[in-house]
């Protein structure tokens, strides 16, 4: 498998010196095309900080980011932006959705900002795999919290992106809705050839991805493949004993 | 300088205001505005009276009793009338003689005559003569006073005027036409120009040049000979003695000839004369504050807005606060002292402001011409407390409901993490209800035009007007129930035109309607009122366009340019005309004041062409018979007011012919404005013909081309102080006239715009405040900071369009309306200028547009990780 996205001696320092705190410390990390990977930590960690400037969202202190060889850390607001646009699809724990634009036009909404047509065989495709067909007229406050959720997720793949970032996407959703939302994107990930890195803090979760990277303190403190639950929740215990 | 102890609350609303400027700046704004008004109208009508009180009691500068001559009733009786026609009549003087023996008497130290009258300079700038006048305000002559007592005129520069040859020019003119000393200056008097030379240029008593009135000032013989007064004064100016009783020496010069002098104490007449012109000017006043009074309404939309938007914003600390455990009563105080705070500051910075708009908008005036009298600026402590107290009541009246609002924050808000939208009553009964009232309006309105409903005691005129006010103040209630299907109206174009973005807009807008009205509405309050003034006006054009083509058949006409200095057109002028071979036809008229049942009345001669050349309509008789001699021919009102009728006989005294008898032979309307009330032909009375001048000439010419019109003009341009104008001239004249005014109006009324902008800045910022998240998602997924400008953009311009489409709306409705109202009068015509009708919704998008400015950049600068945090 290619690595689309690396990081490289990726620092994050947030404040001035006294006050300062190092969020990320000098990471650097692959992703794989294809594969779905979680990342757990402690809360504190830097599993966000990671995720938002991978995503583009926030530029690191020092080191670079590379996306497909291209560095993405040096880059303006503007290409920034279009690669967040054209590249990347974003799932958060919440918020997810423009509440005025029924749950259509939220999935088509970066199709429709970039001015493009969506690729509508596409959408259907995501439409159906995450199973939401018969709500798309509806807006996001006429759906459930997991519905809200799924939606979002079909958006965020609805561009045909080379990664989708997730933070915590199921951090609101009870366990049933949970386990669904999980699941479509884990059939995405094997069905639709997508690339997916989640932030999680939930051991449950982080056993649908096929590697699971834990951060402590801004470093990475070990990278798992494919872990059963047991296995990860055995490491989260040894980290925060430590 | 607060105790934290005792008022922490106090402090608190103080720390608030000084840690956000930007804050005080926003709702202060529309204050400041308001209050500037108030204040820069009444510095303006207050300067304008001091202005007048400096102009008459310089006048009467030094002196004690003033000594008039009676007016024969008859003159009076006439000049009561207004005078409404270029006719030259004989004014009663006091002959010379009479300063010697008031001089004379042992109680008078002083006496020396005045001689007044008009006289006009004229400037040649290449090649083309200009006749100088500063706007409106009259063009005088007068003789200099060599009197050691007098002191109405000083000299800045030069010499007195000693022979028939030499002027003196105020200062005023002699600056602002570049005038000095030794120049060659032509003046008009009478009907003659004639060419002067400069030797002295003179400030009048304390005020330059009196009420921008321009002044020539000549050789005491020579300005009884150009100001038609040889031999006499107009008035002789007296100083007393001091040991004199002032009573007593009025006495005793009224007994010199009490038939015929009038002598009056020079200071009650300068306030009298002072008092009766600022009457005038407190009409001119009233419409100023009309104006402040709709900025302050409009102001206090805004500032309400913007209360709510503020504490919206700050929720949070305030549930803090709650939760701290700080009472309802408490926070509600807090809100009431930052606006008290912020009330003092706004109303001051608006006195100041206002003083600047007043400098401006004198600058403004003084720039086009349009002549108010000359002084210094005045601000009354009594407008600087007004402004105050209007300024400090309005903000705190507007933020009550605001603040009672706040005070209703829950403590639990604090912890909750969303902006929440509170629910809202039902639009339905806003709609209900303001339909209820719209109706009642219409009702009012509609039953004048369609004769079905008379309220007593109120005019037509004042029902429909106060119709308009219902329906205004329905269609205001009813705004935020419309809002939806309206913004829905345009939601395909603007999905069509500007994509995703104007889809997000328009949702936006819907999304508060509210919110949305109550913006739209400041903005429709000036829109109402714009086109109202707009299309009034523009039907007012268009019927003075219909009627003048209607009206004057002759394809010229000349009269002179100012009826004062040259009260009409020398014969000769005529003459020449006649000579020219493309001259068809042509008919003069000349008017003399004769008595008439012991009353003056005009009596206008006419030729005979003139029927071909103006449009009368016959009533009764006919016009062969009006040819003959001793015929008389009468207008429609006069026959009717004095009921004569054909056949009848009417007996005139004319001015040193003594009484004649005529024979109604011809009673008609004359359609334009009438020069006279009797005609007769001009060649059956000899008495005319010593007449000087004419009044009007009406000629057609064979063909109308540019050589022609050059010819016509070469002769006309001899004659200075007469025009020649063209149906097109007429027509152009009165619409300068009708454009001036609307001008004035829109410079106004652009002011309740202007404050409206910031009503919509504050709105878009308290929508982009609200939809943080949102504007953080969208940028996360990819929205350019340019798109989400753009989105805030399109929003406002739905406002915009909004008001302004309502607001025109409504206002070309009650134009519409209240021209129907004066059809009575001859008001006939509506039309409604689709250019500018255009330009002023264009105005206001653009407008509403650059009020979201600031919000735009604010959005577009958000932070996104900020936004999409969950916490
Ligand atoms: N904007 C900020 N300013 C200052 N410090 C910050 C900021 N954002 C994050 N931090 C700090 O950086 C560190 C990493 O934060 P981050 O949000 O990445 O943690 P996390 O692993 O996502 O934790 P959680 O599981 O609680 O979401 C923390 O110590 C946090 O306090
Ligand atoms: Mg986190």
């Amino acid at each position: 498998m290619e690595k689309i996205i690396n990081s490289v001696n990726l620092t994050k320092i947030y404040g001035e010196k006294e006050t300062s705190v190092t969020a990320l410390d000098n990471i650097t990390i692959d992703f794989k095309e294809n594969q779905f990977t979680a990342i757990m930590g402690p809360s504190g960690s830097g599993k966000s900080t990671l995720l938002h400037c991978l995503a583009g969202l926030d530029r690191p202190s020092s080191g670079e980011i590379f996306l497909r060889d291209q560095d993405i850390s040096t880059l303006n607001d503007k290409q920034l932006t279009k690669i967040r646009r054209d590249s990347f699809g974003f799932v958060f724990q919440a918020f997810n959705l423009i509440p005025t634009l029924t749950a259509e036009e939220n999935i088509t909404l970066p199709a429709s900002i970039a001015g493009r047509k969506p690729d509508m065989d596409w959408v259907k495709t995501v439409v159906e795999t995450v199973d939401i067909g018969d709500r798309l007229t509806h807006r996001p406050n006429e759906l459930s919290g997991g519905q809200q959720q799924r939606v979002a997720a079909a958006r965020a793949m609805a561009t045909k992106p080379e990664v989708i970032f997730a933070d915590e996407p199921s951090g609101n959703l009870d366990s049933k809705s949970s386990k669904e939302l999980l699941a479509f994107m884990k059939s995405v990930v094997d069905e639709l050839n997508q690339t997916i890195i989640m932030v999680t803090h939930d051991p449950f979760a982080a056993s649908f991805a096929q590697r699971v990277v834990m951060l402590k303190d801004g470093k990475v403190a070990s990278d798992l493949n494919g872990p059963t639950q047991e296995e990860i929740v055995s490491e989260v215990t040894a980290l925060t004993n430590i | 300088m607060f105790g934290f102890t005792k008022r922490p609350l106090f402090l608190i609303a103080w720390k608030n205001l000084k840690t956000y400027p930007v804050r005080i700046f926003l709702t202060t704004s529309s204050i400041i505005l308001g209050v500037a008004v108030i204040i820069a109208s009444n510095i303006f009508s207050e300067s304008n009276k001091s202005a007048f009180d400096n102009l008459f009691s310089g006048i009467y500068e030094g002196v004690d009793l003033v000594v008039q001559p009676i007016q024969e009733d008859f003159a009076e009786g006439f000049s009561g009338d207004g005078g409404q026609g270029p006719i030259s009549f004989e004014v009663k003087k006091i002959p010379d003689e009479k300063i010697n023996e008031i001089q004379n008497l042992p109680s008078v130290k002083a006496a020396w005559g005045e001689v007044l009258g008009f006289a006009q300079f004229i400037k040649i700038v290449d090649g083309e003569t200009v006749l100088i006048s500063n706007g409106f305000a009259p063009t005088f002559g007068a003789a200099w006073d060599t009197n050691s007592y007098a002191q109405q005129w000083s000299l800045v520069e030069g010499e007195p005027p000693t022979n028939t040859k030499e002027v003196v020019m105020d200062v005023v003119t002699a600056e602002n036409h570049e005038f000095s000393v030794g120049d060659r200056v032509t003046v008009l008097a009478g009907a003659t120009p004639a060419s002067f030379t400069i030797v002295g240029i003179a400030e009048f008593a304390n005020v330059g040049a009196p009420g921008g009135a321009t002044f020539a000032l000549f050789e005491f013989r020579t300005a009884q000979k150009l100001l038609d007064s040889r031999g006499e004064v107009d008035l002789i100016n007296v100083v007393i003695e001091n040991n004199f009783d002032i009573n007593d020496v009025k006495n005793e010069i009224t007994n010199l000839d009490p038939e015929n002098l009038n002598v009056i104490n020079a200071q009650e007449a300068a306030a009298e004369q002072a008092d009766s012109i600022k009457q005038g000017l407190d009409f001119f006043n009233t419409i100023l504050n009309v104006f402040a009074g709709i900025a302050i309404f409009v102001g206090a939309f805004i500032i309400q807005n913007t209360f709510r938007i503020l504490l919206l914003q700050r929720t949070k600390e305030l549930s803090l606060l709650r939760a701290l455990g700080t009472s309802k009563r408490q926070i509600y105080r807090l809100v009431i002292s930052e606006s008290l705070f912020m009330s003092v500051i706004g109303s001051g910075l608006g006195i100041a402001l206002g003083i600047g708009l007043a400098v401006a908008v004198k600058e403004g005036l003084q720039y086009f011409e349009f002549g108010l009298p000359d002084g210094p600026l005045v601000l009354t402590t009594e407008a600087a407390i007004t402004g105050l107290i209007i300024g400090i009541t309005v903000t705190i009246l507007s933020s009550l409901l605001p603040a009672r609002k706040a005070s209703q924050v829950s403590p639990m808000e604090a912890i909750r993490d969303s902006v929440s939208t509170p629910r809202r009553k039902s639009l339905f009964m806003r709609l209900v209800f303001g339909s209820l009232i719209s109706v009642a309006g219409f009702g009012m309105l509609f039953g004048v035009l369609y004769d079905f409903l008379d309220l007593p005691t109120l005019s037509s005129l004042q029902q429909v007007g106060f119709g308009a006010g219902v329906i205004f103040v329905g269609i205001s209630v009813i705004t935020p129930s419309i809002t939806k299907p309206f913004v829905f109206l345009f939601d395909k174009a603007y999905n069509i035109v500007f994509g995703i973005l104007g889809k997000l807009a328009t949702e936006n807008s819907k999304r508060t309607p509210r919110r949305t009205a109550s913006t739209a509405s400041a903005l429709m309050i000036g829109l109402t009122l714009i086109s109202l003034a707009n299309v009034i006006t523009t039907s007012f054009k268009a019927q003075a366009e219909s009627l003048i083509s209607e009206v004057i058949l002759a394809d010229y006409q000349v009269s002179a340019s100012n009826v004062f200095v040259s009260p009409g057109i020398p014969t000769g002028l005529s003459e020449e005309l006649l000579e020219l071979d493309e001259v068809t036809k042509l008919s003069r008229t000349r008017a003399t004041v004769v008595g008439y049942n012991q009353r003056p009345l005009i009596l206008g001669a006419v030729d005979e062409t003139v029927f071909d050349l103006v449009k009368t309509d016959d009533i009764s008789g006919n016009r062969n018979d009006f040819l003959k001699k001793d015929a008389i021919g009468i207008l429609k009102q006069t026959a009717e007011r004095e009921e004569l009728f054909v056949g009848d006989e009417v007996v005139l005294t004319i001015p040193e012919e003594g009484e004649r008898t005529f024979t109604v032979a011809y009673i008609f309307d004359w359609t334009t404005q009438p020069p006279a009330e009797f005609f007769v032909l001009l060649e059956n009375n000899t008495f005319f013909a010593d007449e000087s001048l004419d009044t009007e000439l009406y000629f057609n010419v064979n063909k109308k081309t540019p050589e022609v019109e050059e010819k016509i003009n070469a002769i006309v341009d001899e004659y200075p102080g007469v025009e020649v104008r063209d149906e097109d001239g007429l027509v152009e004249e009165a619409n300068n006239q009708i454009q001036l005014l609307l001008n004035v109006i829109y410079g106004f009324l652009s002011i309740s715009i202007f404050v409206a902008l910031f009503g919509i800045t504050n709105t878009l910022s308290l929508s982009v405040y609200e939809r943080t998240r949102e504007i953080g998602l969208m940028r996360a997924i990819g929205t350019y900071r340019k798109q989400i400008r753009r989105m805030i953009f399109i929003e406002s311009s739905i406002i915009a369009i909004f008001g302004a489409v309502l607001g025109t709306g409504l206002g070309i409705f009650f134009a519409w309306s209240l021209i129907q109202t004066l059809a009575d009068e001859g008001f006939t015509v509506f039309a409604v200028s689709i250019s500018q009708t255009a330009l002023w919704i264009g105005i206001s998008i653009i407008a509403g547009v650059i009020a979201a400015i600031l919000p735009a950049i604010r959005a577009s600068r958000q932070n996104i990780l900020e936004a999409i945090s969950y916490e």
